[in-house]
């Protein structure tokens, strides 16, 4: 009877084993501990999210953008204007990313006058802010936007996060025309920036020295 | 003997280790949630009194001591921003304004870096932005000289979403304490 009770105590251990065994190999712990809440929207679209309210509004490719002298795109300039709004608590969207259709990323550039590092996701007021990012032409077609709170996407830190991802829109024809334009954005007039609907620009959001 | 009592010993033994288990990563509460709001208040005054600010956690210098008093003169809803520079600027379109006069006395060790906040009745923030809001000075004096000013005033107009309704100002540093100013009923 001991001997059996034995065998039968062994049995049940070696069982729980192979239990957990299966569940490690088979359950995917680790991603789903990691994984961002993803918020995918086209251009023009708002993305709701908990903290707050993000929108793509134009999308336009430049081959220089004024800074302290003519920046000429080792690419081209995708420029990006996105407007945000926080909710219960101000946050920031920080390194935002573009994502070409072959999966590489690429940071943004503050070389040009109104292109920030940085945008505010401010409770109580939309801001308007400008992302610049020198990509080769070819990484045009089909890019995503990757925007997230506190810059937890750029540095590996996304885990559990809501991240935006933005459909900017750009077909193959798209971009062979967005590329062939000779385009310079003038960062320093202000009137580039408003909006159609007259609203009144904050200050660039950014670091000082960084956006402006 | 039955199997309860058998292994009451590991049964009592799985409580303490789930204490032992929480409490080897509960210091991570004090850095990613703790240390992430406003928690401990220093003083409370109601609108026109002076509240009294000192601590010794400056950013900058450790240790040294830091002090004021500040009391709310103002706070009214507004619907332009000051702006030194020129005219007022109008308010973001889809924002309500609501106008703060504060007024410092008795500065004592570096104020920089001194925030004002309005915590509206769901307890939503204000003024909390990763820059100035709207490019105004919202609580140190507007021009910083090599000795702080004695007495100084700060005005600012902070956006607010339409029907916000405000119940206390909050004064505060880097850190997790606060002192608040109620408004005028």
């Amino acid at each position: 009877m001991s001997a059996l009770r034995t065998g039968g105590t062994v049995a049940g251990v070696l069982a729980a084993m192979a239990v957990g065994r299966v569940i490690t190999d088979h359950v995917p712990a680790d991603g789903l501990a990691q994984e961002p809440f993803v918020r995918n929207v086209a251009v023009g679209e708002t993305a709701h999210l908990e903290y707050g309210e993000a929108k793509v509004y134009a999308v336009r490719a430049a081959d220089f953008l004024v800074g302290i002298d003519p920046v000429a795109a080792r690419g081209t300039f995708l420029v990006v204007d996105l407007e945000a709004r926080g909710r219960h608590r101000s946050s920031t969207f920080k390194g935002p990313q573009v994502r070409a259709a072959d999966g590489t990323l690429y940071g943004s550039t503050t070389r040009g006058t109104q292109c920030a590092s940085v945008a505010e996701l401010a409770t109580g007021a939309t801001t308007y802010t400008r992302f610049c990012f020198d990509v080769p032409v070819g990484a045009l077609a089909g890019s995503h936007l990757l925007l997230d709170r506190e810059g937890s996407w750029i540095s590996g830190e996304v885990n559990r996060t809501e991240i935006v991802d933005v459909d900017l829109g750009i077909t193959a024809a798209e971009a062979k025309r967005m590329a062939s334009a000779r385009v310079t954005l003038d960062g320093d007039n202000t009137d580039d920036l408003v909006k159609p609907d007259g609203s009144v620009l904050p200050e660039p959001s950014g670091a000082p020295g960084e956006a402006s | 003997m039955s199997w309860l009592r058998r292994n009451r010993w590991w049964l009592a033994a799985i409580p303490v280790a789930v204490v032992l288990l929480v409490a080897a990563s509960g210091h991570r509460l004090q850095d990613w949630w703790w240390n992430t709001d406003y928690r401990t208040q220093v003083d409370h005054a109601v609108a026109g009194e002076w509240a009294h600010w000192e601590d010794s956690n400056s950013l900058f210098d450790k240790g040294a001591k830091r002090a004021f008093d500040v009391r709310l003169l103002r706070m009214e809803p507004a619907d332009a921003v000051p702006n030194p520079y020129g005219g007022p600027k109008p308010l973001p379109k889809g924002s309500d304004g609501m106008l703060v006069e504060l007024e410092f006395r008795k500065p004592v060790g570096d104020t920089t870096g001194c925030r004002m906040i309005l915590v509206a009745t769901n307890g939503d923030y204000y003024g909390d932005w990763f820059s100035q809001p709207l490019g105004q000075e919202t609580c140190g004096p507007a021009d910083y000289g090599s000795e702080p000013d004695a007495r100084w005033k700060a005005t600012s107009v902070i956006p607010i979403d339409p029907g916000a309704k405000i119940a206390e100002v909050r004064i505060g540093f880097e850190g997790t304490g606060y002192l608040t100013l109620e408004p005028p009923a």
